[in-house]
């Protein structure tokens, strides 16, 4: 009885109103991108679902599953006050050693494409890297707070730790091979380091540390080479290894300015390899003609920059280093992805937040969403924050 | 965190949202890049990539008769293609095929096995072959309407219209030369397909209108008379047991060719099956020595140039003359003492003729023969023809020339026979021989118009009439030559001939092979039609006056019945009779006419009417049932052509139970 009451009392505790008004236009936002996600999901995977399971609604129905479940997340997550968070650091960072570690544990983890990324647990597959993201974030923030309120600069001190989780975990993801990941990881540390006030020269040595580890691993990986070569000269060979960026040029030069029509997309029709996960966005550009990539450039420019607001306007520390935290990885996956698929990047095998088709993905940037909209709730109209008060 | 640090923290926030920033105006100016300004070249290039293109010939234009009867038409048949991409099981699809469209399986493998994703494995099939590949849709096969030339009157005119090959491209005759008229460019055939070869329906591209670039070709050929001749031309070339023949039928007012037969002939919806012999234009690409059709033409000259009169005698040196050291003879070895040129003509006499000749020099008598149309090309509008040969005359020895007077020793062709007749029937002025009237677009507008053109003037109208006078008595008079030519109730002027072919293997004029003769207009006073019969090595009747005078009478006598050509006829009273006559005696002959002439009964009931049963004979089937209808016939039907028979009898009252039966046939 007694215990149940203090469960209670501790669930009480956790779940709680928020004490401002969260930010509405991130909510907004975010679900304009899961629409249009989930209406061109199913416009670019209905002919391949048709073929390959006999139900072109195949794809659909599960990203509707999803969706509901990331929504169901995201409220939750709008709901625990961040603060909660930093007590969970840890434990996170370890779970996400572990999980990475239980990936390559053969019953458990799961090789699709010659990848092994995920886990399946009762019948629903689970993609570890997703969660370590955004565990990463809150560990990183965490600690990073801890130093800087205790007036800690030293660098040993100060990012020792931090960077040799990062690298670790990194490092195990590259062993799946997920070179994307790996490459937001990192991206992201750096982008959270640089925030945190390291000097810009220790930030520039670093960097130029992973130079030669890039180029390590594209040597050792013959795709990676190929897939350079292919983005620095697709005409090349354009039924080889120009062909998928080609494919997704063809897609955006024929979608014009206006496009073709939802649902007319010809590029689809297996021109395009992939056209509901990772170049979703080559489908929108050609159903939706320029005007569809603007909005939904536009949309998640909104998304990013209200983030960056959150952050900005935050006064507690730890809050608006996970919020830049968590904008960060969003910017960072949007801005490759939509590079990749127009060519200004090389192909990494990341997909649009929101919008691709993938479960994991879309239930964990869901839920990231859900503690953006939690620390924007915990402003006061004043500017000092809430959060020593909870504490 | 004190101040200062807050502002260093806010400060790098805000770097790192700046660099978002100008990543998301990076993306935004590539989208723009790519889709606004190499919009045209992706596009393009994806269009190459979706679209499955074919190239194919539009329907070819028409070829119409001068009444508008379809001579050349286009229908839609059906094609096999395969994409081999598409073929899971190459031996087992090759084997499906091969099995229904009867083909070889390994020819079959070989189409399947081809690169790219387009291969024709047949065209043109027939529809249960286009069945039994229907259900093969899936293995990548797939069946694709093409425009078929398809020739509705099979045989008819078939050495003037051509023929084309499997692509439509015109090989002979107006086809070959009217090709690019009729054919019209290429358009394409292109659908959106899938990456996997399926065709996309709903995203089909509009075809592109082109149809008005393709033209209909009206001829002057009237395919009534064109049927006359070649049938009457079959039946005499069979009945001689002759190698083959020519008839041409033209309007000498206007040089328009109303019929051009050449016997063999052929079905030209199957040219490839037969030789390249049957499928000469025999009239244009074939020259031979006319013999003695030539000998009014010597006579025109003679007369035009006022050397001789018609009553001016000569003497015909008792059926044989020297010339030379070469000696003359007659025909049928016949002894001719004094005659006019009058009895020259009318009797074909060779000395007789070789005398006015002489009167004339030899180069006068070549001025006239190239001003008559010999030694060139007329000029008609048929792909093909030869322009003979006439030698210059400083080559002539004396005998050559005496020769040259009677037809032998020029080589001529049958057009340039008629076109020279046609001028003298036409008062002496020369029209150029056409068989295109005009060419009009789809809609039928006139794009080109072939009006008659005046070549020159051959002799004068004095001169023309009073050869017509000559020629008139070969036919007309007691003894001509051309009696047999006679046609009732309208005068006629010919002239026979009998030449002797040179022979290549003995390398002399052989007695044995001669190409048998007739050429002559009507009415002789004032002409309108201008027959030429050639027959070609008969065996049975030799002699011009035999073999073709008839088959000329023939022609004329039914294209004066069955068409309403305005001919006046002389004796009025006869009309009925000889129509009567020659639309119920299928095939009549000479005699068979002036026998039956006397018996027949001119009908007793009046044609006009409307109560009473018409009679029908010799109308076309579409008259026959506009007829009908008016007047409320029930009619049965059988065979096709012309009413050859009916019952009940014309001038019978018509019964609404009772049906009238009409026998339709195509020969007379």
């Amino acid at each position: 009885m007694q215990m149940t009451e203090t469960v209670a009392g501790n669930i009480r505790d956790i779940f709680h109103e928020p004490q401002g008004r969260p930010d509405y236009m991130i909510l907004f936002v975010t679900l304009c991108l899961l629409i249009i996600g989930t209406v061109m999901i199913y416009s670019s995977s209905t002919i391949a679902a048709e073929q390959r399971y006999g139900n072109s609604l195949h794809f659909l129905k599960r990203q509707l599953i999803y969706a509901g479940l990331g929504i169901a997340g995201m409220f939750i997550m709008s709901r625990i006050h961040y603060q909660h968070w930093r007590k969970a650091a840890s434990v996170g960072i370890v779970l996400s050693l572990v999980l990475l570690v239980l990936v390559f544990v053969p019953g458990l983890g799961t090789t699709i494409n010659g990848a092994r990324r995920w886990i399946k647990v009762a019948g629903f597959t689970f993609q570890v890297s997703e969660f370590v993201k955004l565990a990463l974030v809150v560990f990183l923030a965490h600690f990073l707070t801890k130093k800087i309120e205790y007036g800690q600069n030293d660098i040993r001190r100060m990012f020792a730790v931090p960077l040799a989780c990062t690298v670790v975990i990194t490092a195990l993801i590259l062993k799946q091979p997920d070179f994307g990941t790996a490459v937001i990881l990192i991206t992201v540390m750096l982008f959270i380091f640089y925030l945190a006030g390291i000097r810009l020269l220790y930030l520039l040595g670093f960097a130029a540390a992973m130079v030669p580890v890039g180029v390590l691993l594209v040597i050792f990986e013959g795709y990676r080479l190929k897939r350079i070569f292919a983005f620095l000269h697709p005409w090349d060979d354009p039924q080889g290894a120009g062909f998928h960026i080609i494919q997704s040029f063809l897609c955006f030069g024929s979608g014009g300015a206006l496009g073709v029509g939802l649902g007319n997309s010809v590029q689809k029709l297996y021109y395009l390899p992939e056209p509901h996960t990772d170049f979703i966005f080559s489908i929108i550009g050609e159903e939706c003609g320029f005007i569809g990539v603007l909005l939904v450039i536009i949309l998640f420019a909104v998304l990013i920059m209200r983030g960056f607001m959150i952050s900005f306007s935050t006064s507690d520390t730890f809050g608006s280093l996970l919020a830049a935290g968590i904008t960060t990885v969003i910017a960072m996956e949007v801005c490759i992805n939509i590079a990749v698929v127009m060519g200004m990047l090389p192909t990494k095998g990341l997909v649009l937040p929101f919008v691709s088709y993938g479960g994991t993905s879309l239930v964990m940037s869901l839920a990231a969403v859900g503690i953006l909209l939690n620390i924007s709730g915990q402003m006061r109209p004043g500017g000092t924050n809430a959060l020593r008060k909870t504490e | 965190m004190n101040r200062k640090e807050k502002k260093w923290y806010r400060f790098r926030l805000f770097t790192i949202a700046g660099f978002f920033s100008i990543f998301l105006c990076a993306l935004v100016i590539r989208a723009f890049h790519l889709q606004i300004i190499k919009y045209e070249s992706l596009k393009h290039y994806a269009d190459e990539q979706q679209f499955c293109n074919i190239l194919l010939p539009p329907e070819r234009g028409l070829i119409l008769d001068q009444n508008g009867q379809k001579l050349a038409a286009t229908i839609l048949a059906d094609s096999v293609y395969v994409d081999p991409v598409m073929v899971k099981n190459r031996e087992k699809t090759a084997e499906k095929i091969a099995y229904a469209l009867d083909m070889k399986k390994a020819d079959v493998m070989k189409k399947l096995s081809g690169p790219g994703r387009f291969s024709w494995i047949k065209r043109k099939i027939t529809p249960p072959e286009a069945a039994a590949i229907k259900p093969l849709a899936a293995d990548g096969v797939f069946l694709l309407q093409e425009p078929n030339r398809f020739y509705p009157q099979r045989e008819l005119a078939c050495h003037i219209l051509g023929f084309v090959n499997i692509d439509s491209q015109g090989l002979e005759g107006l086809e070959f030369k009217y090709d690019n008229q009729l054919k019209g460019p290429l358009h394409t055939i292109s659908w959106r397909r899938d990456a996997k070869g399926n065709r996309i329906y709903q995203a089909e591209r509009a075809p592109v209108e082109q149809n008005d670039s393709v033209s209909n070709i009206i001829l002057t050929i009237d395919s009534r008379i064109q049927f006359i001749a070649e049938q009457q031309l079959k039946d005499a070339v069979e009945a001689n047991r002759a190698k083959g023949g020519s008839a041409i039928v033209m309007d000498p007012r206007t040089g328009e060719i109303l019929a051009l037969a050449n016997y063999p002939f052929f079905n030209p919806n199957a040219f490839s099956k037969v030789s390249a012999d049957e499928r000469r234009n025999r009239a244009i690409t074939d020259c031979f020595d006319p013999g003695s059709v030539f000998k009014p033409f010597v006579a025109a000259a003679a007369l035009d140039d006022g050397v001789v009169k018609e009553n001016d005698v000569f003497y015909c040196e008792n059926g044989s003359y020297r010339v030379g050291d070469r000696v003359i003879h007659e025909a049928h070895m016949k002894r001719h003492q004094a005659m006019t040129l009058a009895d020259i003509i009318k009797k074909s006499s060779n000395i007789g003729i070789a005398k006015v000749a002489q009167l004339l020099t030899k180069e006068r008598f070549y001025e006239h023969l190239r001003e008559l149309g010999f030694g060139e090309e007329t000029g008609i509008d048929i792909p093909g023809e030869v322009p003979g040969f006439l030698r210059k005359p400083n080559t002539w020895r004396p005998v050559d020339f005496a020769n040259m007077s009677f037809g032998q020793g020029i080589s001529v062709t049958a057009l340039q026979l008629a076109t020279a007749m046609s001028a003298i029937a036409n008062h002496g002025v020369m029209m150029k021989p056409h068989v295109v009237r005009a060419i009009v677009d789809s809609q039928g507008k006139v794009l080109e118009e072939f009006t008659p053109q005046v070549v020159r003037k051959v002799v004068s109208p004095v001169t023309a009439e009073r050869v017509a006078v000559l020629m008139t008595s070969v036919v007309e008079s007691q003894g001509g030559t051309g009696s047999r030519a006679r046609i009732t109730g309208v005068s006629v002027a010919g002239k026979t001939g009998t030449a002797q072919k040179f022979d290549f293997t003995e390398k002399a004029y052989s007695s044995q092979k001669v190409t048998a003769s007739f050429m002559g207009f009507f009415p002789a006073d004032e002409p309108q039609m201008v027959v030429l019969v050639i027959i070609d090595e008969p065996e049975i009747n030799r002699w011009g006056g035999v073999a073709a005078a008839p088959t000329f009478k023939n022609i004329s006598e039914q294209v004066l019945c069955r068409l309403d050509r305005n001919i006046e006829i002389k004796r009025v009273e006869k009309e009925a009779e000889v129509k009567k006559v020659t639309s119920r005696v299928a095939r009549p002959d000479t005699a068979d006419i002036m026998q039956a002439a006397s018996t027949e009964i001119i009908p007793s009931y009046d044609p006009a009417d409307t109560s009473l049963i018409p009679d029908f004979t010799g109308m076309s089937l579409r008259d026959v049932l506009a007829l009908c209808r008016e007047r409320g016939i029930k009619t049965r039907i059988s065979g096709s052509g012309w009413a050859v028979n009916q019952e009940p009898e014309p001038g019978m009252p018509i019964d609404a139970d009772r049906p009238c039966f009409i026998l339709f046939g195509n020969a007379f």
